[in-house]
């Protein structure tokens, strides 16, 4: 029996625990996590974690909720995968769309892991803004550097469309040049796409007008509020690193953790971990609410607090570890390198403090 | 009129600049401004430069074979030399070993190393470091035994810069476990080329190799290489450890950071120093460098007249890291995707070439991180300027 309380933010759901019980007993395979995503996502596949943003007819939990916590445990574990843009933004959005229908088959493969979809959803910074256009029903123009976007099957993309008008377009792997193939400081792929005059196919058309912009907009919220759930997983994991190395390294016949100043440090970075748990969470419970200033004010107001206290936790871990943090050999600075993509791809906290009261 | 120098070092400034003008060559210079960290051919071109000018013992007495600058010259000059984009000096001969070497060092050592160091003949790298002893420097263990007319050392450095194109290193080592743990350590030179040392490299996070391990197996150190009395190796090293803390070409690094802070936010087309808020940020950290710059010209200034003012070496460090790495920071907010990049693809089908300009921004942004740690950790300083305020 499921009570009304099990709506409410920051409540857990029985089926999330299960979900993140099976996500975490993959990622407790260090070889398989070892060898990059791809081995992986056939294991997430099986284990039903990228059919989570299905609709409950289609197997899935339609839980936002949800996704914010298989999104963390994927960052804990250090593992770059295409799940952000693929398993969550992407096939949430095939299930909203006008005429949602069409994409039945393809939301069924997503889930199934045997296609990848990338997305490029302009961020809150507006020099990110679409270079791509839609004229007499074809797209041109570049998206740049888009995560994943060579590895990707798919690849949903927002267009100006000649009256000005976004439109929201869906292009296949076949259609798109590949300018640039990059691997960014994360380790993980980025892809410049270019499109020369691409014929839209009926199912390539998703959204115009502003139907488009309604999704959009909810796009680029669920990327970044998913973005910030795996920067949460990040900063717990180097939270956990650092206070158990302050137990276990010893100087001046004490460990670490006897000095003052860097007992300090800590409680300030489990601190801001801590916020960053709270606006997370409440963001994504927020993200299926039809009340677009709310969600939009919790999503600002969690990637500002996310930005912030991913720049501090992980400048501090590796302060506190001294030397060894600055080595690549351990895992501290692999966690450094992915949190730092979160103000690289969406901004950093000026762009979310300058908009939220605006 | 007040001003903050005088005529002559005025003049001063437009010899050195007339210098670099001439002799920097200008695709280093170029590499340089663009945020390429300098490689060790880089390194010895410009030591040879300042060498055939007579400039490189910059930093040291006339007695010495340096010119001879005050205080403010060789700030002038190192002022210059980095916006001018010079790659900077390697510090562990010059401005480590070296004075350690004109104040505890024989004669002999003085004749036999210092000509080849302001040469960069020798290249020159640091062993205090130990897996067990990095704030606690004193509780190192690396071991040298007398046997006859040599030492025979033991051990493991780590962290050691550029121990790989090293040719010599300096080290603490361990020449008595009685009393004091300080009064056991003795300051040896060692040839990187002795039988017994293997160099491992570390790399860190941001993917570059400036650290290693060092081992030493029995390796054979003539006696005569001891820098000082025995036991008195803990003297030199905190005599050194001043002296590495007050050389910090951080500002003029600063400088030179936030000169190309600017010139990528105007050449990415879109000026982000039109949005107020990162001009804000902008124009805040130029005022912070310029305090601190300040700060540093005051303790020169009272160093050439003789004066002790505050506590120059713990301050100098702990604002000149912190700046250096918030401007990288801006650096990368200002890039913001296009920082993401820092290599091209394996596979790649790629026509275009990664730009290493904004390539090489996040990285470094990394590997400063190093700042705050090294030369005496932040806290560490902070509990040397406590102590000295507090008791
Ligand atoms: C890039 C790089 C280059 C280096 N190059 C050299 C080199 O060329 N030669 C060389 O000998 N060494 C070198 N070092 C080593 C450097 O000096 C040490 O890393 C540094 O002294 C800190 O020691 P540690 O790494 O063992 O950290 P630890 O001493 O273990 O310190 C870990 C953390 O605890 C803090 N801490 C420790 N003790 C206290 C205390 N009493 N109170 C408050 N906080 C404390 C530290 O500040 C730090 O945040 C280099 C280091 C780096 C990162």
């Amino acid at each position: 029996m499921m009570s009304d309380a099990a709506n409410v933010i920051f409540v857990p759901r029985d089926e999330h625990g299960l979900l993140v019980g099976s996500l975490d007993h993959l990622l407790s395979d260090q070889a398989l996590i070892k060898g990059g995503w791809r081995p992986l996502w056939q294991q997430l596949a099986q284990a039903g974690i990228l059919s989570a943003a299905l609709p409950e007819s289609d197997g899935g939990l339609h839980d936002s909720r949800a996704l914010a916590l298989l999104a963390e445990r994927l960052g804990r574990s250090g593992v770059v995968s295409p799940f952000i843009s693929s398993a969550t933004a992407a096939t949430s959005l095939f299930s909203r769309v006008p005429a949602a229908s069409r994409f039945v088959e393809l939301r069924e493969r997503l889930g199934s892991g045997s296609v990848i979809a990338a997305m490029d959803i302009p961020g809150v910074v507006q020099s990110d803004r679409s270079l791509m256009t839609l004229t007499g029903g074809k797209v041109s123009g570049v998206a740049r550097l888009v995560p994943f976007g060579a590895e990707a099957d798919f690849i949903i993309l927002v267009a100006t469309a000649s009256e000005g008008d976004p439109a929201l377009v869906l292009v296949r792997k076949s259609d798109v040049l590949i300018q640039q193939s990059v691997i960014g400081i994360d380790g993980a792929p980025y892809a410049t796409l270019r499109l020369d005059s691409v014929a839209l196919q009926p199912e390539s058309d998703l959204a115009g007008g502003s139907e488009a912009e309604r999704l959009i907009a909810w796009g680029r919220d669920v990327l970044v509020t998913m973005h910030c759930a795996e920067a949460l997983g990040a900063m717990s994991m180097l939270v956990d690193l650092t206070r158990d190395y302050l137990t276990v390294r010893h100087q001046f016949g004490e460990p670490l953790s006897a000095f003052q100043v860097l007992r300090h440090r800590l409680v300030d970075m489990d601190m801001a971990l801590t916020e960053a748990r709270s606006v997370v969470e409440c963001a994504a419970g927020l993200l299926e609410e039809d009340d677009v200033f709310a969600r939009r004010q919790a999503v600002l107001a969690t990637h500002f607090t996310v930005a912030r206290a991913a720049l501090k936790v992980s400048q501090d871990s590796v302060q506190l570890h001294g030397g060894i943090g600055m080595a690549d050999e351990t895992p501290v600075g692999g966690y450094f390198r992915r949190l730092l993509t979160l103000p690289l791809q969406f901004g950093d906290e000026d762009f979310c403090a300058e908009s939220y009261s605006g | 009129m007040a001003r903050l120098f005088t005529i002559e070092e005025d003049v001063f400034r437009l010899t050195v600049r007339k210098f670099l003008d001439d002799k920097l060559p200008a695709d280093l210079r170029e590499r340089m401004l663009s945020g390429e960290r300098p490689t060790r051919d880089d390194k010895v071109t410009w030591s040879r430069l300042l060498h055939e000018r007579g400039w490189g013992g910059y930093t040291w007495p006339a007695e010495h074979g340096g010119p001879g600058f005050t205080p403010i010259q060789r700030y002038i000059f190192e002022d210059e030399a980095w916006q001018a984009g010079a790659p900077e000096v390697v510090p562990f001969g010059l401005k480590m070993v070296a004075p350690v070497i004109m104040k505890f060092g024989s004669d002999a050592h003085k004749q036999r190393f210092l000509p080849r160091i302001a040469s960069l003949e020798d290249y020159w790298c640091q062993g205090y470091s130990e897996p067990g002893s990095g704030s606690d420097l004193a509780s190192l263990k690396t071991r040298a035994v007398r046997d006859g007319d040599d030492y025979l050392v033991t051990g493991q450095k780590i962290w050691t810069t550029e121990a790989h194109d090293a040719d010599w290193i300096f080290c603490l080592v361990r020449t008595s476990a009685e009393g004091r743990k300080q009064d056991g350590i003795s300051f040896l030179l060692i040839d990187m080329k002795s039988p017994g040392i293997t160099v491992r490299p570390i790399i860190t996070f941001d993917g570059a190799h400036e650290v290693n391990e060092v081992w030493f197996d029995n390796v054979r150190v003539p006696v005569a290489n001891r820098v000082g009395e025995e036991g008195q190796g803990w003297t030199c090293a905190k005599y050194l450890l001043e002296k590495e803390r007050l050389n910090f070409g951080g500002m003029g690094f600063c400088k030179r950071e936030v000169a190309r802070l600017k010139r990528l936010a105007q050449e990415t087309g879109r000026s982000r120093l039109d949005n107020p808020l990162f001009a804000a940020r902008v124009g805040a950290l130029e005022m912070r460098i310029a305090a601190a710059d300040l700060t540093n010209l005051r303790f020169l200034r009272a160093e050439e007249r003789g004066d002790a003012v505050g506590l120059p070496a713990p301050y100098l460090k702990i604002l000149s890291s912190h700046l250096q790495q918030d401007v990288l920071e801006l650096q990368v907010r200002l890039l913001g995707r296009s920082a993401l990049p820092v290599r091209a693809a394996d596979f790649s089908n790629t026509p275009l070439a990664l730009k290493s300009e904004l390539a090489n921004v996040a990285p470094t942004y990394c590997n400063y991180r190093k700042t705050t740690i090294y030369a005496g950790s932040n806290e560490i300083q902070r509990n040397i300027a406590a102590k000295s305020l507090l008791g």
